[in-house]
């Protein structure tokens, strides 16, 4: 894939007029639009209820339409965040064990072994899309949350090499990642 | 944010007209990162 020449498309085209995705897949309302073939985004929120406002709908479709759900949060908001789904109706337990959801801390996932390192973490995305696939999901939906990055951890200085370079992995697969 | 090509602000989902490619985005990495070690060595 010629991803400059994509991305320029992507800077090119406008809000109403979105890249389409390039399967059959039924269309993927999110954030007063619809998704298109370009999956990696960022989201901006100013409190915890707007975000869940935000996402909850997509995190809840994504469940109703038997695909994957896999999240990483922060540790000391990952009951809240179990809470958060619950409330919407999302029976998190047995999804859990039919391999259908996946919550980690950022300790397993961004910070494991302490430190973030932008090729485990690319090699982790990889292994986490590539498995959803191979579980027989459609689709994973991917929603991590970034706070960790406004501290200072060891590492964190590779945040945006990482996230640049993600844009070279993501365009192979049509999982969102949040 | 510049390495997002959609992004979520005010709830709404949209295009990033910060976006920057990954070959431009790295080479600009590069770049920052040299100037940075000139700086070093000068200092």
């Amino acid at each position: 894939m010629d991803t400059i020449t994509d991305q320029k498309q992507v800077k090119e085209s406008n809000q109403t007029d979105l890249p389409k995705p390039s399967s059959s897949e039924p269309p993927i309302r999110f954030a007063g639009a619809t998704l298109g073939a370009y999956r990696h985004i960022c989201a901006f929120f100013n409190s915890p209820d707007e975000e869940y406002r935000v996402l909850l709908p997509f995190i809840k479709e994504g469940f109703e339409r038997g695909e994957k759900a896999f999240h990483i949060v922060d540790p000391k908001l990952r009951d809240e965040h179990l809470k958060r789904l619950q409330v919407v109706g999302i029976a998190i337990d047995e999804a859990e064990q039919r391999g259908q959801f996946e919550l980690r801390n950022w300790e397993d996932a961004y910070l494991r072994d302490g430190h973030f390192d932008q090729n485990k973490m690319l090699a982790l995305i990889e292994e986490v899309l590539d498995g959803g696939h191979q579980q027989g999901f459609a689709l994973t939906r991917l929603v991590a949350h970034m706070e960790w990055a406004l501290e200072d951890r060891p590492g964190v200085n590779d945040l945006v090499e990482y996230e640049t370079r993600l844009n070279y992995l993501l365009p192979r697969y049509q999982d969102p990642v949040i | 944010m510049r390495t997002h090509p959609m992004i979520i602000v005010g709830g709404i989902l949209q295009e990033n007209p910060f976006f920057v490619p990954p070959d431009e985005f790295l080479r600009e990495l590069q770049t920052r990162e040299a100037a940075r070690r000139l700086t070093e060595v000068e200092l």
